[in-house]
């Protein structure tokens, strides 16, 4: 039999890159085959130590409301979507409101001249007369006829003063 | 367009893979859910330590989040999370402050919470205790190791990767990974030795 396997070809054949006559070797050589067989149990160990514990932290592990954002930056993000919200509702109402005031009928104004206008608001002003507006009416009427006679109010005012 | 299972099983190449390793960013909830056990394995392999592990896990994909503009897609998103990860572990080493209180409180203790809390299955409890006993050394041994070594070993011994995906992970050439792990066994083997001596 030939010398025990150097650590470099111990070495490949715990990455499992041994060449065929090291492997031939490992399989009649019992020390061999045992001490890489220590370092590969311990190697497992390793292994497994940490597999488990990385399962217990997969147990243990809560996921996080979004990744790179921290709770204020949350709650920003949430003011901004609650000031977009009221910004949409004032925008619709404003918008309904006008909806709603163009759909009340507007008296359909003719554009007439100044002087045709005027004459309307004569006609207006000459169709009813509150009845406290009735002296001003006869005034008006009265400026077609002649002035009734004027009351001398004076005269009477010194006799009733003599009495 | 590839599918998400032609980009995970690579059969698809080029300018095809990058966009669709880009896209798989796109629901980064998934991406989490897919790597964070994965990544947190790296990490604890890396620092000996579950709760920085599980800080540094945070920190890796919060870090993932925050630059996945700048991801072209060239690697898989795994590779490119391992990347990451890889270098908030040696920037956790370097740090001079984290590095005074480890060494004022730690030294060997870190990895004897995991190794207390790895249930051996042996039947007898000296049996439990001697399996204890060599996982220690595994673990003392792992932490002399260069930081270059000891990604190199957890990424081949832990997750199994090929010499190319450690390259790609690393930024090394495969040649050079290869000198790491044989170091990086050399220095477990010889303190297993240390350990049957005198254990």
């Amino acid at each position: 039999m030939k010398e025990h396997l150097s650590e470099e070809q111990l070495n490949h054949w715990i990455l499992g890159q041994a060449e065929s006559d090291a492997t031939e070797h490992m399989e009649a050589c019992a020390i061999c085959r045992r001490e890489a067989q220590k370092l590969k149990a311990a190697l497992d160990g390793f292994h497994d130590s940490i597999h488990g514990m990385a399962e217990d932290y997969r147990l243990r592990w809560q996921p996080p409301v979004q990744p790179g954002r921290s709770a204020w930056s949350q709650l920003i993000a949430q003011r901004w979507a609650y000031a977009v919200a009221l910004a949409a509702i004032l925008v619709v109402s404003v918008v309904l409101l006008r909806f709603d005031h163009r759909r009340v009928p507007h008296p359909v104004t003719a554009t007439l001249s100044e002087s045709e206008i005027l004459m309307q608001i004569q006609a207006d002003v000459s169709e009813d007369v509150p009845s406290a507006l009735a002296p001003g009416e006869l005034l008006v009427a009265g400026a077609e006829e002649p002035p009734p006679a004027p009351v001398n109010v004076a005269r009477r005012g010194r006799k009733s003063s003599r009495r | 367009m590839a599918t998400m299972l032609q980009v995970v099983e690579g059969a698809i190449d080029g300018d095809d893979r990058r966009a669709a390793n880009a896209a798989l960013l796109d629901d980064f909830d998934s991406v989490v859910l897919r790597h964070q056990q994965r990544i947190y394995r790296v990490l604890l392999g890396l620092v000996s330590d579950s709760d920085t592990a599980q800080t540094l896990t945070q920190e890796c994909f919060l870090k993932a989040y925050r630059s996945r503009s700048n991801y072209r897609g060239e690697a898989s998103v795994s590779t490119w999370l391992i990347r990451i990860a890889i270098n908030l572990a040696h920037d956790y080493h370097r740090n001079r402050r984290m590095g005074f209180w480890r060494r004022l409180f730690a030294g060997d203790n870190d990895a004897s919470e995991v190794v207390a809390r790895r249930p051996s299955g042996a039947a007898t409890p000296e049996q439990d205790l001697l399996a204890k006993e060599k996982l220690a050394a595994v673990w003392s041994a792992v932490e002399k190791l260069s930081p270059q070594q000891r990604a190199v070993f957890v990424l081949r011994f832990v997750e199994q990767m090929s010499l190319e995906e450690i390259a790609a992970a690393t930024n090394l050439r495969p040649g050079t990974v290869k000198t790491h792990l044989f170091r990086a066994l050399g220095t477990v083997r010889k303190r297993m030795k240390e350990w049957q001596v005198s254990p």
